[in-house]
C-alpha cells in the first residue's frame, strides 16, 4: 500500500469519486440485484385482490384504519363487498399511488372510496415517503411516477437528493440494504443462538418494543414534540393544496365515477374538546369547503362524543375490542346516510 | 442550518467561493461575519439579536477593562451579569421556576408561578462561554483586547463552530482572524477527510444507533440488562454525534484557512474519570478548569472536604451547562463523585497504570462507569430512572435477552468505522493510499447506510 501517489489532493479526491462511481455502477449492472424483485410487488398483489373481490366500497388508510375498522363486520352491516387497504404508517403519497395504480385500474365498479386520515395528513405530500417508508411507496409504484417524484420528493427535499435517488443505486436502495443487514444480524447471527426460526427475532423485537410496552406519557410527549417541530405551513391549507396529492386523488376517483369520502379520525388529544390548535381548526374549515366544492364527502369524527377514553388502545389507536366495534358501526351508519341522501355530510 | 443538510452544503460552497475571491482579510472577515449571522438566524432571525448583544457587551467591557483598570472588576461583573443573565433566562428560567413550584406545592402553598414561553436559542451555552472567556482573559491581563469590532464579532459567531463548539479561546483564535489567509490546496487536503469522517459518524453511526436508543429509553420499565444495552448504544451515539459535529466544524474551518481546537481524544480509552474529562469535550473541560475549578481553589486545596466540595460544585455546574434538567445535574454530580472517589483511592489525575492487564482492566472499569453516566444523562427524567431500578426487572426473559443481543450486535457493527478510524489515525497516518481508500469506502457507507430521516445533532440543544 506504499504506492508513490502524487500528493495533490485532487488525485485523492478523484480516486474517492472513482471508488464511489464504480461501486454504484457495479451495483446497477448486477444481473440479479438483491432487491429489484421487490419493486411493485404489493401493487400487483392488490391488483389481483381487487379484481377477485370486486368490492363496492374500498377503505383506504393507515394503522388508524387497520386498528379501527373490522372489515368483516363492516361488510355484514353495510351489505356490500368491502375491501380494506391499509398500511401502517402510510400517508397521502401511498394513498395516491393506491388510487392511481390499484383502484383506478380495477375491473369492477367501485362505488365509494373512503380514505381515513389524521389532521393535515391529506395534504402533506412529503410525509412518510423517505427512509423506512420508501420501500412501501415503491411497492405500490409503477416504473414512472412523475407526479409522485415531483410532489413527494423534489418539492420536499432537493434536486441533489432526488438525483442521488435516481442515479446512485447505492443510495436509492439504502433502506433495503439496511434491512438486509438487519436480517443478517437478526436471522443469521442472533436468532440461531436461541434456536429461533427466521422472522421470529423480528416478532420478538416488535413485541418488546410494542407501543403498549412504552411509557405512555413519554410516548405522548414525543408525538407532541415531533408535531410541534413540524413546519407550520403544513397546516395552511391554501398554501399546501397545490403541492399535495389531494386534487389528483379526487380527480382520479371522479374519472372512474367513484364517490370520494374523506374520514377524519378522532385522536386521543380530541377527547378534550377544543384541544386542537387554531391553525388546525382553520385548516379543517378550508379542507371541508374544498371537499364540498369538489363533490367529495367529508366526515369528521374528532368531535364525536360517542368515542370515549375507554375506546382507545396504544396512542391514538382505538382498541380492538370496544373501540373497533363502535367505530365500525358509526362509520357504516355515516356511509349509509350518504348512500340514502347523496348529500355531503357536514363535519360533526 | 444543520451541517448535514443540503442548505448547508450549498451555503458553504457559496461562501467558500466568494471568500477566496474576495482578496483582503477585511473583506474575508466581513463576509464570514455576515455568513455567520445568516447561518445562525436561518430559522429564527431573532437569535442574532442575542448573540449581537453578547458580542457588543463583551467587546466594550474588554476594551474598557484594559483602558480603565480601576473599574475592571465592575466591568467584568457587568459582562458576567449580561452573559449569564441571557443564558439563565433562556435556558434555566423555567427549570428553576418549575423546581421552585414543586417545592411550593409540596409544602401546600398553592401559588402559581409564571413560566416563560421562550425558545432555547441553539448554541447559546457555547458562544456565551467563548465570549466570557475573552473578557476574563483581558481582566486577568493574559491578553490585550482587540480594537476591531468585526474581528471580535467574527470570533464570537464564526459559523463552523458557533452552534456546538469547540469553544475557542480568544488568545488562540483571534490571531487567526487577524492574519492574512491564502488559498492553498493543502487546506482542501486537510479539510475533506475531516468532513467525510464527520458525515460518516453522524449519518451512518449516530443516526442509526439513535433509533435503538430512542426505543429503549421510551420503554415503560426496561430490565437492567436492556437499560445497560441502551446505555452502551447511547455511549456510541453521543460520541459519534458530537465528534461528528466537531469534525465537520474543523473541516469547514480548515477549508477557510482556520485551525479549530481538538475536542476529543479517544475518550472511551480513559483510565480514570479525570482522564476521561481530559479526553471528552476537551474545549469545555479546559474552560471549566481554567475559569471555574482553579479559581474555586480546586488545584490548591489540601483538605478532603474542601476538595470534595469544589469538585462536586464544578461538576454539578458542568451537568447544568448541558441542560436545565435534574438528570443532567445528577450526571454532573455523578462524575464529580467518581473523580473524588478515584482521587481518594490514589487514582487521581496523574495516575496511569503501567502493567498491560492493569491498563486493560482500568479501561473496562472506567467504560462501565461512563456507560452508567450516560444512562443517567439520556434518561427522560429522574422519576423514570428511579422507576427502572425500583421495578422488579433485574431478571431477564428470553425475549429481552434476544433484543439485548440484537442491540449489542448493532453496536458492534456501527463501532467498526470508529475503530477503523482510530487504527488509521494511530498506525497508518502516513499511508496516503490507505487513507484515500478508507475515505472512498466511507462515502459508499454514507450512501448506503445513512438514514434519510436523520436527527439533529444532540449537542445543539445545549
Amino acid at each position: 500500500m506504499n504506492m508513490n501517489l502524487p500528493k495533490h489532493p485532487a488525485v485523492h479526491l478523484l480516486i474517492i469519486v472513482m471508488i464511489v462511481v464504480v461501486a454504484n455502477l457495479l451495483w446497477l449492472f448486477r444481473e440479479d440485484n438483491l432487491f429489484r424483485s421487490l419493486d411493485g410487488s404489493l401493487r400487483i398483489k392488490l391488483n389481483n385482490t381487487i379484481d377477485e373481490k370486486k368490492p363496492d366500497i374500498v377503505l383506504l388508510g393507515n394503522s388508524m384504519l387497520d386498528e379501527g375498522i373490522d372489515v368483516d363486520k363492516f361488510e355484514q352491516m353495510i351489505g356490500k363487498p368491502v375491501l380494506k387497504i391499509s398500511w401502517g404508517g402510510s400517508a397521502s403519497a401511498w394513498w395516491y399511488l393506491v388510487c392511481k395504480n390499484v383502484i383506478s385500474q380495477a375491473e369492477g365498479n367501485i362505488e365509494t372510496v373512503a380514505i381515513f386520515f389524521r389532521d393535515s395528513y391529506l395534504t402533506d405530500a412529503g410525509r412518510r415517503v423517505l427512509g423506512k417508508n420508501r420501500p412501501g411507496i415503491e411497492a405500490v409504484s409503477e416504473v414512472h411516477e412523475p407526479v409522485l417524484n415531483q410532489k413527494a420528493y423534489i418539492s420536499q427535499t432537493n434536486h441533489f437528493t432526488y438525483l442521488l435517488m435516481k442515479y446512485a443505486p447505492l443510495y436509492s436502495y439504502q433502506t433495503r440494504i439496511q434491512e438486509y443487514i438487519g436480517r443478517l444480524i437478526k436471522n443469521r447471527l442472533v436468532g440461531p443462538l436461541w434456536g429461533l426460526k427466521p422472522g421470529r427475532t423480528d416478532q420478538i423485537i416488535e413485541s418488546v418494543f410494542d407501543e403498549n410496552q412504552m411509557d405512555q406519557e413519554l410516548l405522548g410527549k414525543r408525538q407532541l414534540k415531533a408535531e410541534s417541530g413540524y413546519k407550520s405551513s403544513a397546516k395552511d391549507f391554501k398554501e399546501v393544496l397545490a403541492d399535495s396529492f389531494l386534487p389528483e386523488i379526487i380527480s382520479l376517483l371522479k374519472e372512474k365515477s367513484i364517490q370520494p369520502v374523506f374520514v377524519r379520525v378522532k385522536r386521543r388529544r380530541d377527547l378534550v374538546p377544543g384541544n386542537e390548535d387554531n391553525q388546525l381548526k382553520m385548516y379543517i374549515e378550508d379542507l371541508a369547503n374544498f371537499l364540498k366544492k369538489e363533490g367529495a364527502v367529508f366526515i369528521d369524527y374528532t368531535g364525536d362524543g360517542r368515542i370515549q377514553p375507554q375506546h382507545y388502545g396504544a396512542g391514538d389507536h382505538l382498541n380492538r375490542s370496544e373501540g373497533r366495534t363502535l367505530f365500525t358501526r358509526i362509520v357504516v351508519e355515516s356511509l349509509l346516510s350518504i348512500d340514502r341522501n347523496k348529500l355531503t355530510l357536514e363535519p360533526m | 442550518m444543520i451541517f448535514t443538510s443540503f442548505e448547508y452544503v450549498t451555503f458553504f460552497l457559496f461562501v467558500y467561493t466568494v471568500y477566496w475571491l474576495s482578496g483582503s482579510v477585511f473583506r474575508q472577515n466581513l463576509l464570514l461575519l455576515i455568513s455567520s449571522y445568516l447561518f445562525y438566524g436561518w430559522i429564527h432571525p431573532w437569535f442574532c439579536l442575542l448573540i449581537a448583544t453578547s458580542t457588543a457587551v463583551d467587546f466594550l467591557c474588554g476594551y474598557l477593562i484594559y483602558s480603565h483598570p480601576k473599574k475592571k472588576k465592575l466591568l467584568l461583573l457587568l459582562s458576567l451579569c449580561v452573559n449569564l443573565g441571557i443564558l439563565c433566562y433562556f435556558k434555566y428560567f423555567n427549570f428553576f421556576i418549575e423546581s421552585f413550584q414543586r417545592v411550593l406545592d409540596s409544602v401546600g402553598l398553592g401559588l402559581s408561578l409564571p413560566v416563560a414561553n421562550v425558545l432555547l436559542p441553539v448554541g447559546i451555552s457555547f458562544y456565551t462561554f467563548q465570549t466570557m472567556g475573552y473578557t476574563i482573559d483581558v481582566f486577568r491581563g493574559k491578553m490585550k483586547p482587540t480594537t476591531d469590532f468585526i474581528d471580535f464579532a467574527l470570533f464570537v459567531s464564526f459559523f463552523p463552530q458557533l452552534v456546538a463548539g469547540p469553544i475557542e479561546r480568544a488568545a488562540r483564535f483571534l490571531p487567526q482572524i487577524v492574519q492574512q489567509r491564502h488559498f492553498s490546496v493543502k487546506l482542501i487536503q486537510k479539510g475533506y477527510p475531516l468532513i467525510i469522517r464527520g458525515y460518516l459518524k453522524k449519518l451512518v453511526i449516530a443516526d442509526n444507533v439513535a433509533v435503538l436508543v430512542d426505543k429503549v429509553f421510551l420503554l415503560g420499565s426496561p430490565s437492567t440488562m436492556m437499560l445497560f444495552a441502551g446505555g452502551c448504544a447511547f455511549a456510541l451515539q453521543i460520541y459519534a454525534d458530537f465528534s461528528a459535529y466537531t469534525d465537520i466544524a474543523r473541516g469547514s474551518a480548515r477549508f477557510l484557512g482556520f485551525k479549530l481546537s481538538h475536542n476529543f481524544n479517544s475518550p472511551y480509552l480513559a483510565y480514570s474519570p479525570s482522564d476521561f474529562w481530559r479526553r471528552w469535550h476537551m474545549s469545555l473541560s479546559t474552560w471549566i478548569r481554567d475559569y471555574l475549578y482553579i479559581p474555586l481553589g480546586g488545584s490548591r486545596v489540601s483538605s478532603t472536604v474542601q476538595y470534595g466540595g469544589v469538585i462536586l460544585l464544578t461538576m454539578g455546574l458542568v451537568g447544568l451547562w448541558h441542560g436545565a434538567a435534574n438528570n443532567f445535574v445528577l450526571w454532573g454530580l455523578y462524575n464529580g463523585v467518581l473523580i473524588f472517589l478515584y482521587r481518594q483511592f490514589g487514582l487521581g489525575s496523574e495516575w496511569q497504570p503501567q502493567a498491560v492487564w492493569s491498563r486493560i482492566s482500568s479501561r473496562i472499569v472506567m467504560l462501565f462507569f461512563i456507560v452508567i453516566g450516560w444512562i443517567i444523562f439520556r434518561s427522560p427524567d429522574l422519576i423514570w430512572l428511579i422507576g427502572c431500578f425500583n421495578s422488579n426487572s433485574s431478571t431477564i426473559g428470553k425475549e429481552e435477552a434476544v433484543v439485548t443481543a440484537v442491540i449489542f450486535c448493532y453496536i458492534a457493527l456501527y463501532s467498526v468505522p470508529m475503530v477503523a478510524l482510530y487504527i488509521l489515525n494511530r498506525y497508518f497516518k502516513s499511508r496516503p493510499m490507505l487513507n484515500t481508500l478508507f475515505y472512498g469506502a466511507a462515502v459508499i457507507a454514507i450512501l448506503c447506510l445513512s438514514r434519510e430521516t436523520g436527527q439533529d445533532f444532540i449537542y445543539f440543544q445545549f
